[in-house]
């Protein structure tokens, strides 16, 4: 439209694109600030971040984990990243570089606390696992009979591998930066899964944040299953990415009878099939779930009419049961009862699952609270993006019956306890797919206010699910962390043992079994004491020819079992009056005792 | 010696199915081409059929060994 100047002042007439006061100006204006705010917002995030880190070691902590010792600016860091993130999103040309350098930072702020923050690696079981694998590379093989995860030991003898062949024979220092490492690479995995979804636009993005802000589980250690973990993420991404049409968010519901060839050529095709052999061959015997589940979940797609190649489930499925058959004996001959004698026990699964572990002091409870009601949180939203979907686009139950699924496991058994957890890892990459949908539908929702509520509440929302992670994950960490004098210790009591002798501790909560493996015996007076409330009794018959207490274990009596403060100096003050022991280390509070026949000299 | 046997059987079975899977693949993915055709039913030539029948036989004798060695193994 031209402008009227009949009654205006030449020198006045401003052109309306470059006035200050028009809208569009304004809008321009206000567009040029939000591109150079959500950059300056994410620096600043992670310098709040790394200002606000300071060194915890578990004698600091209660029940309630590591989010008690975070300081104010610490936990300023995560809205203020989401809000970078939002403004980012919410452009009208969302810069992939940014988005991909936030995601990075976020897998910092929230995977990167704890190794950031902790004196060591936690986790006694990925310590073990480094045993596992410099068992491997001294001798070869793996130790038949001395523990079922040997009869999975692709991750161990690839640790081996690398340790072999890069001269480098001590493998712990992996240990403390692994889960950010793992988990930034399944959130990869996760952004290609989403991406081959969902497409490149807003919603892909937003399923890589919920991935990143609602993974919990804490399985992303150096462990086989974070690795296959990963590994099933990459295999999902190629199937939906070269294997699959039509894409179950935007077209309508396919059959089984009419599967439709994918718009790609037969090369692709054929490389897409060969890849996830290649990734079945190695998910086979290097974890006993996860090639079980890809081959559910491609199952699920190739019966809901999804996937184009219908021997891929089925092969995926018989290389985990072959697997299971010829190369798991040392496991099935003494353990069949494990896998198959709780099929169809539900109540049994649930109750292992989650009520059993509902025990221990109130910080406990309140963090197990906080885990159940993340899972439900992201169970609505899923549900509530499925509802979206189902309104509007598509009739396809696909991605609804693949974020289910994984929770068919509970059928199947107990996994000592971890199922719903186990479960939940599963299903999470695809109802994250499907609450995407719902927060996008928040984010251009015209029911709310004003477009700064609309902005707000998903920054509100992704910031609680953030910082329950955030919380849910160091919610152990008074007992599954440990301190360098705890590792110390350790060590000692490692160079003190001869062959054939055992190194002992009052809980599972310890850094055992990292080295000489099958030569020194490590023991957890917890496992093998049938009544640990009358532990006393438990100790002297069962501690072994070390035992090692640290502040960890204190922490693990007290939250756990109720224990009073100071139960493990009371204990240690009586097994060294006894005489049966006597103290051989102590340093800020991690103690070795040393039974009396036996303990070194010197 | 059984278990020797079996172990052995399983392993040529799976080496004849992954023979037969790669040769029966490449020819059905060769026959689906682009999948940009207008005809949306995808019919599989006749030697993809019976190489899915031989796929089928081998996966499950394959199977079928290996459940047999765990039950022997278990039970004895």
């Amino acid at each position: 439209m031209t402008p009227d100047t009949s009654t205006t002042i030449p020198f006045l007439a401003v052109p309306e694109a470059i006035n200050p006061s028009t809208p569009t100006a304004v809008a321009d204006r206000w567009k040029a600030l939000n591109r150079s705010v959500t950059p300056a917002l994410a620096a600043l995030s992670v310098i709040f971040w790394l200002v606000g880190l300071h060194p915890v070691t578990p004698g600091q902590m209660g029940s309630l984990g590591l989010i008690n010792q975070l300081s104010p600016i610490l936990l300023l860091s995560y809205p203020i990243l989401l809000a970078a993130v939002v403004l980012e999103l919410v452009a009208d040309r969302p810069r992939e570089r940014l988005l991909t350098a936030y995601a990075i930072a976020g897998v910092l702020l929230v995977y990167g606390l704890q190794p950031a923050s902790e004196q060591t690696a936690r986790l006694s079981v990925a310590w073990l696992h480094v045993g596992f694998a410099q068992y491997i590379a001294a001798h070869g093989q793996v130790l038949n009979g001395y523990d079922g995860r040997f009869s999975w030991p692709g991750f161990f003898s690839l640790v081996a591998f690398v340790s072999r062949a890069s001269g480098q024979t001590d493998m712990t220092p992996l240990l403390q930066w692994a889960p950010a490492v793992l988990a930034g690479l399944a959130v990869l995995g996760m952004r290609a899964l989403a991406t081959a979804v969902l497409g490149s636009g807003r919603r892909a993005w937003i399923a890589t944040w919920l991935f990143l802000l609602t993974q919990w589980t804490e399985q992303d250690y150096f462990s086989p299953q974070a690795v296959t973990y990963v590994l099933m993420l990459g295999g999902l991404a190629l199937t939906a990415r070269y294997l699959v049409r039509p894409l179950p968010a935007t077209s309508p519901r396919p059959c089984l009878r009419g599967r439709l060839v994918p718009l790609n050529t037969p090369r692709d095709r054929l490389l897409a099939q060969a890849a996830i052999l290649l990734i079945a061959l190695a998910l086979a015997p290097s974890h006993q779930l996860t090639l079980f589940v890809l081959g559910g979940l491609l199952l699920v797609m190739l019966l809901t009419g999804w996937l184009w190649p219908a021997w891929l489930p089925w092969i995926v499925l018989i290389l985990s049961l072959l697997w299971f058959c010829l190369g798991a004996k040392d496991f099935w001959k003494d353990h069949l009862d494990l896998v198959i004698g709780h099929v169809g026990q539900i109540n049994f699964s649930v109750q292992q699952g989650l009520s059993q572990r509902f025990v221990g002091d109130g910080g406990r409870i309140v963090i197990l609270t906080v885990r159940v009601a993340l899972t439900c949180t992201v169970g609505l939203l899923a549900a509530a993006g499925w509802w979206s979907l189902h309104r509007r686009t598509t009739r396809s139950w696909t991605l609804a019956l693949l974020a289910i699924a994984p929770f068919g496991l509970i059928i199947l058994q107990s996994y000592g306890g971890e199922v719903i957890l186990r479960s939940y890892l599963f299903a999470l990459p695809f109802a994250a797919i499907l609450a995407s949908v719902a927060v996008d539908a928040l984010l251009t929702s015209t029911w709310l206010d004003s477009r700064r509520t609309a902005l707000a509440v998903p920054v509100v929302l992704l910031t609680a699910l953030g910082l329950a992670t955030v919380t849910a994950r160091g919610g152990n960490d008074a007992y599954t962390s440990f301190s360098r004098a705890d590792l110390a210790a350790v060590d000692y009591a490692y160079q003190h043992a001869a062959d054939g002798q055992t190194i002992g501790a009052l809980t599972a909560d310890l850094p055992l079994g990292y080295k000489r493996i099958g030569a020194v015996r490590p023991l957890t007076v917890e496992a093998t004491c049938p009544d640990f409330a009358a532990i006393d009794a438990c100790v002297v018959a069962q501690a072994g020819d070390f035992l090692v207490v640290t502040p960890s274990q204190e922490n693990a009596g007290q939250i756990l079992y109720g224990f009073p403060a100071g139960w493990t100096s009371q204990l240690i003050h009586q097994l060294v009056t006894s005489g049966k022991y006597r103290l051989v280390y102590d340093q800020n509070g991690s103690r070795v005792l040393a039974e009396t026949l036996g303990a070194p000299h010197g | 010696m059984a278990d020797k046997l079996l172990v052995s059987l399983s392993a040529v079975l799976l080496v004849s199915l992954a023979v037969t899977l790669v040769i029966r693949t490449v020819l059905a993915e060769q026959s689906a081409g682009t999948g940009s055709e207008p005809a949306p039913a995808f019919e599989r030539p006749t030697l993809v059929r019976s190489l899915d029948i031989a796929c089928a036989a081998l996966a499950f004798s394959a199977v079928t060994l290996g459940i047999l060695r765990v039950v022997l193994g278990t039970v004895g």
